[in-house]
Parts: C-alpha cells; sequence; structure tokens
C-alpha cells in the first residue's frame, strides 16, 4: 500500500487527465469552467503531494514497485514544483485563452498528461519507467506546442521539437539498451551495484550506452550542443505551453538526470569532466543568444539555457554519497517562479495573439500598470540574481557548492556569465521604467493570472527566505 | 534450432515452392496474347479508364490503421495476463480490470469526438 | 516426431489437397445452396448433380492466360495470389482434426492462427494497390479496414476462452471440452467454470469470422455493385483461382477455430457416441458451420461499408470488452 501512497499525486493527475478527456469529449463544459476545474485538480494533487512528502525520509535509494520507482524528498520536492508549474501553467491558459481564440478542454487534459509523466520521470529508477514516463511527458508537449493549427509559427515549432524530440528519444532508447547489455539490467540500484564491482571504464558498451542517455537528457534541457531548437520552439508555442516547458520539463528532466549521475562514483567522475565544459558553453552561448534577442520570449528561452547551464554546475558538483540534490531542487524553484511570473504577467499583457511580444513593446509599462511593472521587475532580479530573491540564493548555493566540491573555475565562470546575463534581464526593466508609455495596455476579460502573478511575486521572496539545509 | 522449428520452416518454404508451381501451370497451358487493350486496366464497358488508381482516400481509414494498431496490441498484451490469470490472484485481475478500462474511455473518447462517424 | 523428408512433403501435400478440394467442393456446395434457396437447380449438367463441376473449373482456369495490366507492379501482383494461400494453409498445420491428426501441435497455436490470419490482409493490399486499378484500390482499403476493425473484438473474445482453459494449445483446448455438449465452452455448464456468457461470446466470434472471411452481410470488399469484383478485379486464370481457394480456405478455417474453441473439437455430443472416431464428429461439425456460412450468406441483404464498420467499432468491440472484463470476474470470483 505505502508504493501506491508514494504515486497518489500521479494518480490524482491522471485520473483528473482522463475524466477531464472524458468530460471533453461530452461537450458540455465551458471554458472557464474546464480551466478552474484544472486547477483545482492541479491545487488537490499539489496538496495530495505536500501531504506526501511531510512523511519524507532522504534514503537515495528508497524504492518502490519492485524498484521502478523511487521516492526521497528530492523526487518529492520535484513534484512538488511540477504541480505547481501545472497550476500556474493553467491559471495562464485561463487568462490567456480570453484573448487568443484556440482552446478546447483538450488543451487542460493534455497538460495533466504531460504533469503525470514529469512526476513519473521524476521518480523513475529504471530504464524503461524512465523511457516511458519521459515519451508520455514529451507526447503530451509535442501535441500542446503545436495546439494552434492555424498560425504557420506553431507548425514550424512542433516540427522542429518532434523531429529533434524523436531524436532524444532514440538515443536513449538506444542508450538504455547498451546499459543493460553492459550491466544486465535496467534498474538503476542494479547497475550501481554492477559498477560497484566492476570499473566504469572497462566497458565500453556501458560507456557508450550512458553517453546516449546523457545526449538525451542534454537534449531535453536545451544543453550546450543541443540547444539550437530551444529558442524557435518556445517562441512558436502558446504562452501557457512556453511556460510549462521551461519549467516543468526542466524540473522532471534535472530531477531524473540527477538521480542517473548519481548511480555511481566512477560513472560521474568520468562524465564530469565533459559536463564542466557542457556547462560553460551552456552559459556562455546561451548569454550570447539572449543578448541578441528582441522578443521577450525568445529573450526568456535563450536566458533558460543560461539556467540550464547553472543546474549543470550543480549537477557537475554534486557528490555521489548522501545525495540529497538539495541546490538542484531549490535553485529549480527559484527559477520556476521567476519564470512563470513572467510568463503570467504576459498572459494578461501580451494582447490579442500574443500582440506584445518585444522589449519595446513594454516601454513605459510601469507608468501606467506599476503593479504589474514591480512584479515583472522583481522576477526579472531573481532571474538574474539580485539579492534578496530567490534566484540569487539558488545561485549562491550553487556556487558554493562547486568551491566546495573544488570546482574554482567553474564557480568564476559561473559568476562572470550572471554579471553578463543582467543586461538583457534589465534592459526590458530600464524599457519599463525610464520610458515613456506609448499605449494604455489594456486587459480585457477579468482573469485570474493577475493572481497568479502577486502569488508567485510574493513566493519569489518566501523561496528566498527558506532555509536550504546542504 | 530445434526439430520443430525445421518442420515449420520446411513445411513454409515447401509451400514457398507448391504454389508458385500451382499458379505458373498457366503459363505453360495458357495462350499468351496481347495488344494496348488487354494491356489496360479494366473499366466497366467504357473505352478509356475513368480516374486513377493513386487517388486520396477519406482520412479516417489511416485513423482506423492507426486504432487498430493500438487495439491489436493491448488485446496480443492480454493473451500472457489470460493465460496465468488463475495464478495471478485478485492484484493482477484488478491490474487488468484498470487496463481495459483506460482502454475503453480510450474507446468513449474517440467515438464520442466522432472519429468514427462517416459522412 | 519423426522428421523424415517424407513425412513433411506428405504433410505439404494434405494440407494443399485438403484446402483445394475444399474450395472445390464448396464452391458447388454454394452454388447448388444458393440454387436450393432461390428455387432454382443450381449446377446440374456435369456428372451426377453437377458434381464434376469443380474439377472442370479448375482445368478451365489453368487454360487461362494469366494476364498483367500494363500499369501493375508486376513482381507483388504475381506475388499477392501466392501470399493469399500462404497463412490459409499454414494455419491447417497447427488444427487438430482428431486427437491423433494434427500435423504439427504447438503451445501457443491459437496465436499461431490469428498472427496468420491478420497477415492475410497484406495479400489484399498487394492485390489491390499493385493492380493500378480504382475499382481494386478502392475494394482493397474496404477489405484491409473491415479486416482490420473484426479481428479486434475476434482477438479479445477469443482471449475469455483462454481464461476458461488456461492455455492456448488447441488441443488442450479441446480435450477440457470433453465428454459432452455440456462442456462444451459454448455451453460449459459442467465443467468446474460455469460460465454463462460463453453463448455471447460465440456470437460475436462467429460474426467476426463471417466478416473476417469477407462472406455475405459482410462481403463490403468485392461488392459487385459498386467495385465490380473486388481487389482481385484484374486477376485472371489461376491468379483468380489462388484467390478464391484462399477465401474458402479461411472459411474453413474459421470453422475448425470456432469448432476447436467453442463446440469442442472432436468430442461427441454425448458420452455414449464416442465409439465414432473423433474426425468425423469434427468434419461434421465444420461442415454445419459451413452451411451456416452459406445459408447466411444467401438470406441477408449487403450491409453499407459505414454501418458495417460502426458494427465492430462502436457495438462489437466494446460488448467484448465488457465481456471479456465480466468473464474474468467471474472466474476468480467463483
Amino acid at each position: 500500500m505505502l508504493d501506491f501512497i508514494i504515486i497518489l499525486p500521479l494518480l490524482v493527475v491522471g485520473a483528473g487527465a482522463i475524466a477531464l478527456m472524458l468530460l471533453a469529449s461530452m461537450e458540455n463544459l465551458s471554458e472557464g469552467s474546464t480551466a478552474l476545474v484544472s486547477i483545482g485538480i492541479f491545487a488537490f494533487a499539489f496538496a495530495v503531494q505536500l501531504m506526501v512528502s511531510v512523511s519524507g525520509n532522504v534514503a537515495p535509494y528508497e524504492t518502490a514497485f519492485s524498484g521502478m520507482l523511487t521516492a526521497s524528498t528530492f523526487t518529492k520536492v520535484a513534484g512538488l514544483i511540477i504541480l505547481a508549474c501545472g497550476l500556474f501553467s493553467c491559471m495562464i491558459a485561463q487568462t490567456y485563452f480570453t484573448q487568443n481564440k484556440f482552446s478546447s478542454p483538450e488543451f487542460y487534459s493534455l497538460m495533466m498528461f504531460a504533469a503525470s509523466g514529469m512526476l513519473l520521470l521524476t521518480m523513475a529508477a529504471e530504464l524503461i519507467t524512465l523511457f516511458i514516463s519521459l515519451e508520455i511527458m514529451s507526447l503530451a508537449i509535442y501535441v500542446l506546442v503545436g495546439y494552434d493549427r492555424s498560425r504557420i509559427k506553431r507548425s514550424e515549432a512542433v516540427l522542429k521539437y518532434l523531429m529533434l524530440g524523436a531524436f532524444a528519444g532514440a538515443f536513449f532508447t538506444m542508450g538504455a539498451a547498451l546499459i543493460y547489455g553492459g550491466a544486465g539490467s535496467t534498474r538503476f540500484a542494479l547497475i550501481s551495484k554492477y559498477l560497484a564491482t566492476n570499473s566504469f571504464l572497462e566497458s565500453p558498451v556501458l560507456v557508450a550506452g550512458t553517453l546516449l542517455v546523457i545526449v538525451a537528457f542534454l537534449f531535453k534541457v536545451a544543453a550546450f550542443p543541443f540547444h539550437a531548437w530551444v529558442v524557435d520552439v518556445y517562441d512558436g508555442a502558446p504562452l501557457p505551453v512556453t511556460g510549462f516547458m521551461a519549467t516543468g520539463v526542466k524540473t522532471a528532466i534535472f530531477a531524473v538526470f540527477a538521480n542517473f549521475i548519481v548511480l555511481d562514483n566512477g560513472m560521474k567522475g568520468v562524465w564530469v569532466d565533459y559536463l564542466f565544459y557542457v556547462a560553460v558553453f551552456t552559459m556562455f552561448a546561451g548569454n550570447l543568444i539572449a543578448i541578441g534577442q528582441n522578443n521577450l520570449k525568445r529573450m526568456l528561452a535563450a536566458s533558460g539555457i543560461v539556467h540550464s547551464g547553472y543546474l549543470i554546475i550543480a549537477l557537475v558538483a554534486v557528490g555521489t554519497e548522501n545525495f540529497t540534490g538539495g541546490v538542484i531542487i531549490f535553485y529549480l524553484a527559484a527559477y520556476a517562479a521567476a519564470t512563470l511570473g513572467v510568463f503570467t504577467a504576459l498572459a494578461y499583457l501580451g494582447g490579442t495573439d500574443e500582440r506584445r511580444d518585444s522589449f519595446d513593446d513594454f516601454k513605459g509599462l510601469a507608468k501606467v500598470r506599476p503593479y504589474t511593472a514591480a512584479a515583472i521587475t522583481i522576477f526579472m532580479l531573481s532571474m538574474a540574481g539580485i539579492p534578496p530573491t530567490a534566484g540569487f540564493m539558488g545561485k549562491f548555493y550553487i556556487i558554493t557548492d562547486a568551491i566546495r566540491a573544488d570546482q574554482m573555475l567553474l564557480a568564476v565562470l559561473g559568476i562572470v556569465s550572471s554579471i553578463l546575463s543582467m543586461w538583457y534581464y534589465l534592459r526590458l526593466v530600464i524599457m519599463m521604467y525610464f520610458k515613456e508609455p506609448e499605449e494604455s495596455f489594456e486587459v480585457s476579460g477579468v482573469s485570474l493570472a493577475p493572481v497568479g502573478t502577486m502569488i508567485l511575486a510574493v513566493s519569489v521572496f518566501a523561496i528566498g527566505f527558506y532555509p536550504v539545509f546542504l | 534450432m530445434s526439430a520443430e522449428l525445421v518442420l515449420s520452416s520446411v513445411i513454409f518454404f515447401g509451400l514457398a515452392v507448391i504454389i508458385p508451381v500451382i499458379m505458373l501451370l498457366t503459363a505453360v497451358f495458357g495462350p499468351r496474347s496481347g495488344g494496348v487493350a488487354k494491356n489496360d486496366a479494366y473499366e466497366s464497358g467504357i473505352k478509356h479508364v475513368v480516374g486513377m488508381a493513386d487517388q486520396k482516400f477519406s482520412v479516417k481509414f489511416y485513423l482506423l490503421a492507426i486504432l487498430f494498431l493500438i487495439f491489436d496490441i493491448e488485446a496480443v498484451f492480454m493473451y500472457p495476463w489470460a493465460v496465468s490469470l488463475r495464478e495471478l490472484g485478485m492484484f493482477g485481475f484488478l491490474e487488468m480490470v484498470v487496463f481495459i478500462l483506460l482502454l475503453l474511455t480510450g474507446l468513449i473518447y474517440i467515438l464520442k469526438k466522432g472519429v468514427l462517424n462517416w459522412r | 516426431m519423426s522428421l523424415t523428408l517424407l513425412n513433411v512433403i506428405f504433410a505439404v501435400v494434405v494440407a494443399i489437397a485438403f484446402a483445394a478440394l475444399n474450395a472445390a467442393y464448396l464452391v458447388w456446395a454454394e452454388r447448388r445452396g444458393a440454387g436450393r434457396i432461390q428455387r432454382r437447380p443450381g449446377p446440374n449438367i456435369n456428372g451426377p448433380f453437377g458434381l464434376f463441376q469443380p474439377p472442370l473449373d479448375g482445368l478451365k482456369l489453368m487454360a487461362k492466360q494469366l494476364t498483367i495490366p500494363g500499369g501493375a507492379d508486376k513482381i507483388l501482383f504475381v506475388a499477392a495470389p501466392v501470399l493469399s494461400m500462404f497463412p490459409a494453409i499454414m494455419s491447417f498445420v497447427t488444427i487438430p482434426f482428431s486427437e491423433m491428426i494434427v500435423a504439427h501441435n504447438m503451445n501457443v497455436g491459437l496465436l499461431m492462427i490469428f498472427a496468420f490470419a491478420s497477415s492475410g490482409s497484406m495479400a489484399l493490399l498487394f492485390a489491390g494497390w499493385s493492380s493500378r486499378n480504382k475499382y481494386a484500390m478502392m475494394s482493397a482499403v474496404r477489405s484491409v479496414s473491415q479486416a482490420v476493425a473484426y479481428e479486434i473484438p475476434m482477438l479479445i473474445t477469443a482471449i475469455t476462452i483462454v481464461l476458461m482453459t488456461g492455455t492456448m494449445d488447441l488441443m488442450e483446448i479441446v480435450r477440457q471440452q470433453g465428454p459432452s455438449i455440456l462442456h462444451w465452452n459454448i455451453f460449459p455448464l459442467l465443467t468446474n467454470s460455469h460460465n454463462l456468457l460463453m453463448p455471447f461470446s460465440f456470437l460475436i466470434f462467429f460474426t467476426c469470422t463471417l466478416a473476417e472471411t469477407n462472406r455475405a452481410p459482410f462481403d463490403l470488399g468485392e461488392a459487385e455493385s459498386e467495385l465490380v469484383a473486388g481487389f482481385h478485379i484484374e486477376y485472371g486464370s489461376m491468379g483468380f483461382g489462388l484467390f478464391f481457394m484462399a477465401e474458402y480456405a479461411n472459411i474453413v478455417i474459421g470453422s475448425c477455430l470456432t469448432t476447436i474453441l467453442f463446440l469442442g473439437g472432436w468430442h461427441p455430443p454425448l458420452p455414449f457416441l464416442g465409439f465414432i472416431p473423433g474426425v468425423v464428429w469434427f468434419l461434421l461439425k465444420i461442415y454445419i458451420l459451413i452451411a451456416t456460412f452459406i445459408w447466411i450468406r444467401w438470406t441477408f441483404p449487403r450491409t453499407t461499408i459505414y454501418g458495417l464498420l460502426n458494427l465492430s467499432w462502436k457495438i462489437l468491440i466494446p460488448i467484448s470488452l465488457f465481456n471479456l472484463l465480466l468473464t474474468a470476474g467471474l472466474l476468480k470470483v467463483f
């Protein structure tokens, strides 16, 4: 029975998705009520996850379902972040669809399917479960990216994402097969046991297999050599989906990435050397791309690459002994709060068909809508890493962790990259505060997104003050 | 290789010889003639062929094919379960109930969405 | 099992001869039966009761030219009829006609027959596509979507039998159905699984068999009024002959399977009739089923393609899934 308690939030979201899908087919749900129902389901699942998490322990391989799933504080908090992302993405969607008319109840259903895939992904302790959950998540996200079939930009995005995502999936399957061939098991615990007695580098099959699996992960988080798709896809996807992808997918993948990389010290030792370069290049490539963007969504996409870079620093620094993942999860929470905050604000400021999307469109926002402008400023400062926001604390923990792991160079480069990223985050703040308004930023329809913006602005500080036990 | 496999494959390839031979008997016994009209595709009594063979079909047929793949594979999954149901206990039964109910839910969604409503 | 070459050749020849003879004389039976039903004599010129008609028809087909249309894909065009015969004959290999007479029994016989049956639709598609004829193409698409649609309820219904017997071995399935009619799977009152849903399963299975073999009222693949002759419209001579043989061989396979799964295989209906050899009972049962096939064909009008597909997807599949659930539940509870 204990096994089922662990996946209870997953069951709630999954059942909600199926119920919503059936209701959608009956066609007796109005648009607004679907959004409310789905927000309710996410909130309920969040509460359930919270209750499950309270009774937690921190063993790295606390397994369930005979070793197919793992549950630790790390995975539970990752689940909390994912469910919160789902909740706020539904809020964004509710507002977004008052101004963009291509909604149908299945949108929310797919959102929940994606969320259940992500939840399973965080808990996966076995390569086949991992692959299945990866695909549950990805397939739902593919559909969501191309949800508005009437616009060519969306089609372009979904095609790019689908093609490359399918490649990543293929890489992963191949890698899983090779690892199975090398270690004789797909379970993390057994692979770890095998590696404890056999040297990692002596088995070329295992080296190739782990390389392919790591490539798939790096693709999904848009790390350096595999980051090219992210700007176009985030730009082309509908706003709520972009927000969900940027936060939820990243959280899920980094959770499982961390679970995978701490399998064995020898294996980690081999890949850390390479992840070092991946982290550095990811940060600087992301910064270079972000500086050149005029479109807000594209800028956020590119900055997402940079944040992936920081998270890879955290991965490089984690120890395989007594792994808690506190740093990673803290940074993910901080990043998710700030990013979703910007997206909630964009949801009601964006206007019909995402009309306002470039830096210039937000000239003088502070004069017309001071509170929204203040909230966006908070989010931007948090992403840039300025105290006392959560973003600063997250970066602080990552840098100290890197120093503790003798990665001095990486720590310094992380700080340099963080300073570089001020350029494009503060550019928006300057636009909002030091330019004269050219329009009145009228918002049509009563909606939930302003509430979400407020909550997230508060939580950016709240997370920042939350002590983390490293 | 087991004896059974040998037997099965021999039967299989035996058939692969015999059936074509039956068919090719006509080449020995039958007449051979050609001509433009004889080489044309069949058309019911009209001199020239109307329409193309590679015309487009309703997308519903493709949907049917995809649905078939899903349901066929699910049905095949159930066979090993059915063989061992007696040993599986209540949990095995309930798991499959959930599985089948999910399958039914999918079917209900498809039907309600009108995927299979023709015309 | 001895592996002499002679044995193998014997098995192959018997299988083909059985299929060919059945095909030939089922055509005769069908035409005579149609004659009866429509109050006309049917073929009665060649030999007593027209019994020489089928071999003469066969000879005639062999003496015709195998025309390949100009636009056709030649390799596929020739391969299609051969391919259509394959599953039919391979299925005979694993069918137990009696306790003794079985070419090769295997423990997944049921699954093997289904696997071969579903590969039959490939022949239809090959034939339709390679002919480069619009009627053939339409018919192939229709036939395949029909075969595909009815395969699902058929597979699902057959699971109920596997549930009851706990095996996919056809011999074993039959052995469990002795010795009397009340032990047969269609109405298993005296076995330890008293399942009263089985007549229902039988009905679904039989309907699906009708549709799978493209028989009226489900013969949409060769609806003469719209599609002239169906996917084999461009075939003459033995190409046509092989398709024809395959169709009747499939009917025989379908009846054999129904007999094995539901009607007790080689078991007599009552124990004291056991002195008659099992194979006689088996053949009796399959020919009664085939007679039913013919009877149904000449009694019911053809449905539409929409009605056909809807019957499967909207009625038979949900019902068979529920049936499966209930059967499994009953087995678990009692």
